[in-house]
């Protein structure tokens, strides 16, 4: 049997040359971060302004809706409208509808975000995780003290903040991060109450819910680590999702070449074959 | 016994079924008022599901042990340590504890941010082999992610200024008017697929 030739051999090469490549080059700018200019998307615009504009004392509830494997990804970007949401005068309610959710705005509540002189319980609650995933969300938005405790196995009955917020007819801005659970709030919340949504998710999901930012059910949308890193430089607080753009970038880059060389492969092999 | 496992299986679906639609479109009180005592138990239901899953996973796993089922019985021996080990802390401390915090997010989140940080390692070794431009199609498909995937990082617009211009028109033309069409189809699909089961004409019933 003939030895194959170069092109072949390079059309198989081992996919741990590849891993290894890639594992180098993105390990390189997460060790040094390097920052690039970054344009502002329309849908991070718009998330920032409806959350600027919003009048003091307004109910918005934020949604953690992913695995916390997940957190890389959607993070920066919650973490970012947390904060903004945060520094103005407004009413937050923190749930989820999957089980990890809770546990990671638990962590981000208590470790990553500046809370200012907010008072828990009058400014802002955490109701934890809610079972029952879209049942889950409509019995909620029905009525907010369905889960009878917050969090920290507080009454919710006692917290002032839900004396005043009772259901989803009280909010002004329904923020989910993550993906399926936007479908959940969109269908229970969106279009059952008219509650103005956002969205914190995934680079792959992102074409997916764009169809709602144009139609105007989404007030915003963060893409990934991307959408967080503007909402960082928006808040002009650069963080976690700024750290990560350049290791995104270059990661981006790597695979570009390797499609690019591995097309050019492909068609000298087959040149040579013919 | 086809009375039992089908007709009121059926029956119930039908009927909790028309009650949360009538809720929805019709707010009357009484209809609200069982609407609401219904959803909270299908929340109670669901929590209580949690609860039972944990006894299948342990029976499942537990039988690969007793099985001494190769290669296997060994990793669902520690899958059957560590779950009990966080139930443990769990229960005894409660979630918010530190120690149950530490174990969730040095574990717990490195092991499954790591995990679906591989993706990124096979998506690169797949586009490598995989996404190449054979015909018309293929190099339309190419070129587009190409660009898409530029517009996304910063390097994009330093190499040419125009792709987030060509990229956003892409995602925001191209790709909405393809997602409409899928999203309304998927919609309409879940209405018939929904009277189906509330009628009883879809699969699942014994």
């Amino acid at each position: 049997m003939a030895k194959p030739d170069i092109w072949t051999r390079l059309q198989n090469v081992d996919a741990r040359a590849i891993y290894a490549i890639i594992g180098l080059v993105i390990a390189s700018f997460v060790l040094q971060p390097v920052v690039l200019p970054l344009p502002v998307s329309p849908g991070t615009r718009m998330l920032y302004d409806f959350i600027n504009k919003l009048p003091p004392d307004s109910v918005v509830v934020m949604s953690e809706e992913h695995t916390v494997g997940f957190w890389p990804e959607c993070g920066p970007g919650a973490v970012a409208v947390w904060q903004h949401a945060f520094q103005r005068p407004l009413k937050l309610i923190f749930v989820a509808f999957v089980q990890d959710g809770a546990l990671m705005e638990h962590t981000a509540l208590t470790t990553l975000i500046d809370k200012g002189n907010k008072k828990y319980g009058d400014d802002y609650v955490q109701i934890g995780f809610v079972a029952g995933e879209e049942t889950g969300v409509a019995a909620f938005a029905k009525d907010f003290t369905m889960s009878k405790s917050d969090y920290y196995g507080t009454p919710l009955e006692t917290l002032p903040l839900l004396k005043k917020a009772r259901s989803a007819k009280d909010v002004a801005l329904w923020v989910v991060t993550g993906s399926i659970g936007n479908y959940w709030v969109l269908r229970q919340v969106n279009a059952a109450y008219g509650v103005p949504q956002a969205t914190v998710t995934m680079a792959a999901q992102e074409a997916i819910y764009l169809p709602y930012l144009s139609s105007g059910q989404f007030v915003g949308m963060l893409n990934s680590v991307r959408g967080g890193a503007e909402y960082e430089n928006l808040l002009k607080r650069p963080g976690f999702g700024n750290q990560m753009m350049g290791a995104l970038t270059v990661g981006t880059g790597a695979i570009f070449c390797l499609v690019i060389f591995g097309n050019i492969v492909y068609w000298m092999g087959r040149r040579r074959r013919k | 016994m086809s009375f039992v496992k089908r007709q009121i299986p059926i029956f119930l679906t039908g009927l909790v079924g028309a009650i949360m639609l009538a809720e929805y479109y019709f707010p009357l009180v009484p209809v609200q008022i069982v609407a609401t005592e219904i959803q909270r138990w299908a929340v109670i239901l669901s929590a209580f599901a949690i609860f039972t899953s944990t006894f299948q996973l342990l029976r499942f796993h537990g039988k690969k042990i007793v099985e001494r089922a190769a290669g296997q019985w060994y990793i669902s021996g520690w899958m059957i340590a560590i779950m009990l080990f966080m139930v443990a802390i769990g229960v005894a401390y409660s979630v918010r504890h530190p120690i149950y915090m530490w174990l969730f997010n040095n574990v717990y989140y490195t092991l499954s941010a790591s995990t679906n940080s591989l993706m990124g390692f096979f998506v690169a070794s797949a586009a490598y082999r995989a996404f190449k431009a054979r015909n018309i199609e293929g190099s339309v498909l190419l070129i587009s992610a190409l660009i898409v995937a530029f517009t996304n990082v910063p390097i994009g617009m330093l190499l040419w200024s125009d792709f987030p211009t060509v990229g956003n028109w892409i995602r925001n033309v191209v790709n909405t008017a393809a997602f409409r069409g899928i999203l309304i189809g998927a919609a309409i699909g879940t209405v018939v697929l929904g009277i189906k089961r509330l009628i009883g004409r879809s699969g699942g019933y014994a």
